[in-house]
């Protein structure tokens, strides 16, 4: 397996070439690792490297974009098991840091390697498979079109044996906007919108298989010590593993009044029957179901059948039953499953798609579509025009050739095709710089995200990666930043000191909390905020109009507990300013040439000079 | 007098500091759960994460004896 370069970690990844089909071995030294940690902050690195002096230029669904398929220092180590995907992101123009459940993490281990920087792109279909040290660009034709049931199915008669893959569905092939990496059925990197990039490529797949062992870690005796004491802790979280995320279909809907329902119109509902226990009752054929290593189990199977057509989904997860159930005004349990269990056989992201249809759905409500636009009439949980419209986005049909954009391309799309100023359009768009918003509403301030939780993070409307104040604590978007770099799942992990405890004894570091939310996260943050504000080539965010929530979240609540219920725009601004300052940020939220400095980014200072210059602002 | 430091929109609600005067030994997680259904507020200790000023997990049958102050976080985010 060669030398240990860091613990933990193998310090080499893949580096595939799909243009010219060559494979070759990408070192990454110890002190890159200490600097970015791994996962997400790693492929912002990499990421700035090889493409930041051009960043503006790259099309993300181009062959000069890169996609990395990265694991952590965490991985295969601490509880749960997660994969870390990025790549200049086709929503936002920047990097996202997307997750997903998936075996590939610890297979890419075992094989002794700590990721896959895939780059250029192949002329026909291919899938990439790796064993050990041996890796193939494989022919995919006879994979491509196929969806992601049959598509497992197919690797699994090509292969003899259920091998850990990643892989896209129709959307990705088609370029839409909002088609996610997708993993054993229902698991979905959704945000950054990574399946058209696969797709880009004509990548259908990643399939991995290793036997060797992880590499070591610094402190076995501490490591098996946290190691028992973690899975303790998370096997405890009883009501989680019992109903796993979909009790907040109800929770969340109902008590904190932070749901989406019909594009966020409102946040609250009262559908007794649109419940977590409904659903386990009636739906749920398995729980609870795990990845690998994972001791929560917050997995559940769900199986419906409508018109004669059998669906099977994850649960809903909250996501899923909010963005394709309430917000979409449907109610009833088993059509909100089937949708679900379609955006993943599609590979689509939910939460992305959901927000697009539910813009669609008020804009013909509203009148600005029409039926001449769309080809049928949308209406709210009208499960069969719902259903059309999600096949019409994941194959660029009609109207889904537009919505296909995702929200916030749409929404300029549809401003431009009525003749309408885009502000027009864009008031009824619920994202934040190209990304569709999480299903967990600011207004009521009951659940987690703070005002300014999407205003100003660096992956825009992604509700696993909020902002928040302090900077220095676990309501920081450091905090985020150091678990999609570690790639934790953030179900399993706990208090920061076990999690810096761990993440020490795996790889013999001196972390320490200071250095977390003071240096290694607003590192981390900042090279993604950069690389977001340059942007490009078809969007440009200008931090003083766009470090904003959407419109609809400066309106009262309607309904609910929590009714008049709003974020005062003078607090957002206030709480923005505050934050800049904390992460060292100018008054705009551009970095200081000495904050680039002090966190060792200094090679991103012609980068910031340059969007100052254009901002008027020095 | 026994200290509670919250953070997020949980400050938004309770203050980012309360104190309260305890004149006995009880169940700092008990403590809180009773806070929160006092004051209505729609999350249960389960979502809570509570730990000491550095960041530690307060164990279960700790009490008010035991710390003069705690955080108070959500612990799920997302979902």
């Amino acid at each position: 397996m060669g030398m240990v370069q860091t613990f933990g970690m193998w310090g080499r990844l893949l580096d595939v070439d799909l243009s010219s089909g060559k494979v070759a071995e990408m070192k990454v030294s110890p002190v890159t690792y200490r600097m970015f940690i791994g996962g997400r902050g790693l492929a912002a690195h990499i990421l700035w490297r090889e493409l930041g002096r051009r960043w503006r230029e790259v099309d993300p669904l181009g062959p000069e974009n890169i996609l990395t398929v990265l694991t952590g220092p965490l991985t295969g180590y601490y509880p749960g098991i997660k994969l870390s995907i990025s790549g200049k992101s086709p929503q936002s123009g920047g990097v996202v840091g997307s997750v997903v459940s998936s075996h590939v993490a610890y297979a890419i281990k075992a094989c002794g390697y700590d990721g896959l920087v895939i780059r250029g792109a192949s002329r026909d279909p291919v899938y990439i498979y790796v064993r050990d040290g041996d890796v193939e660009v494989r022919d995919a034709s006879r994979l491509w079109g196929m969806r992601g049931v049959d598509l497992i199915k197919a690797l699994r008669n090509e292969l003899g044996r259920d091998a850990p893959s990643i892989y896209i569905g129709p959307a990705g092939e088609n370029l839409v906007r909002t088609a996610a990496v997708m993993a054993r059925w229902f698991h979905a990197a959704g945000y950054g919108g990574y399946g058209a990039v696969m797709g880009s490529k004509k990548l259908k797949a990643v399939v991995v298989e290793g036997s060797g062992p992880l590499p070591p870690v610094a402190n076995k005796d501490e490591f098996v010590k946290l190691r028992y004491e973690v899975i303790d802790r998370v096997a405890s979280r009883v009501t989680f593993r019992r109903w796993g995320t979909t009790s907040a279909i109800w929770r969340v809907g109902h008590d904190t009044s932070s749901e989406p329902v019909r594009n966020w119109q409102e946040e609250w509902h009262n559908k007794e029957e649109f419940n977590h226990v409904l659903i386990e009752w009636r739906y749920w054929a398995k729980n609870p179901w795990a990845d690998w290593s994972c001791p929560l189990a917050c997995m559940k199977v769900s199986k419906v059948g409508i018109g004669g057509v059998t669906y099977l989904s994850d649960g809903p997860d909250y996501e899923m039953g909010a963005y394709l159930g309430t917000n979409l005004g449907v109610f009833e349990v088993d059509k909100a499953i089937a949708l679900s269990a379609m955006a993943d056989d599609l590979g689509l992201c939910g939460i992305q798609t959901g927000n697009v249809m539910g813009l669609a759905v008020e804009l013909f409500e509203r009148g600005v579509l029409t039926r001449e636009d769309v080809g049928y009439d949308l209406r709210w949980g009208d499960f069969e025009g719902l259903r059309r419209l999600m096949e019409d986005i994941a194959y660029r049909r009609g109207v889904g050739r537009v919505l296909a954009e995702g929200t916030y391309r749409a929404a300029v799309e549809i401003a431009r095709m009525k003749g309408v100023d885009p502000g027009e359009v864009l008031k009824y768009a619920v994202q934040v710089k190209g990304v569709g918003i999480g299903a967990h509403g600011i207004r009521s301030r009951k659940d987690y995200p703070q005002p300014i939780a999407y205003a100003a993070s660096v992956q825009g409307g992604d509700h696993t990666s909020v902002a928040g104040l302090p900077a220095n604590s676990e309501e920081s978007e450091s905090w985020s930043a150091f678990l999609d770099s570690a790639v934790v799942c953030s179900f399993t992990s706990t208090d920061e000191d076990m999690m810096i405890r761990f993440t020490n004894a795996v790889t013999g570091w001196a972390l320490t909390k200071e250095e977390l939310y003071g240096v290694v996260g607003p590192r981390i943050l900042t090279l993604q905020r950069v690389m977001l504000l340059l942007g490009g080539p078809d969007v440009r965010w200008d931090p003083r109009k766009h470090d904003d929530n959407p419109p609809r979240f400066y309106e009262p609540l309607p309904s609910g507990p929590y009714a008049g219920s709003f974020v005062p725009r003078d607090e957002v601004r206030k709480n923005l300013e505050e934050y800049y300052k904390q992460l060292g940020w100018d008054e705009n939220g551009i970095p200081t040439e000495d904050t680039l400095k002090k966190l060792g980014l200094y090679d991103l200072a012609d980068a910031v000079r340059e969007i100052r210059r254009e901002l008027g602002a020095g | 007098m026994f200290c509670l430091q919250f953070y997020g929109n949980l400050a938004h609600s309770f203050g980012r500091t309360l104190c309260l005067d305890v004149d006995r030994c009880v169940s700092i997680y008990s403590l809180i759960e009773e806070l929160l259904r006092s004051k209505g507020e729609p999350i249960s200790v389960d979502e809570l994460l509570i730990t000491t000023a550095d960041g530690k997990q307060v164990e279960h049958e700790a009490t008010t004896c035991d710390l003069g102050e705690v955080r108070v976080l959500r612990l799920v985010r997302g979902g």
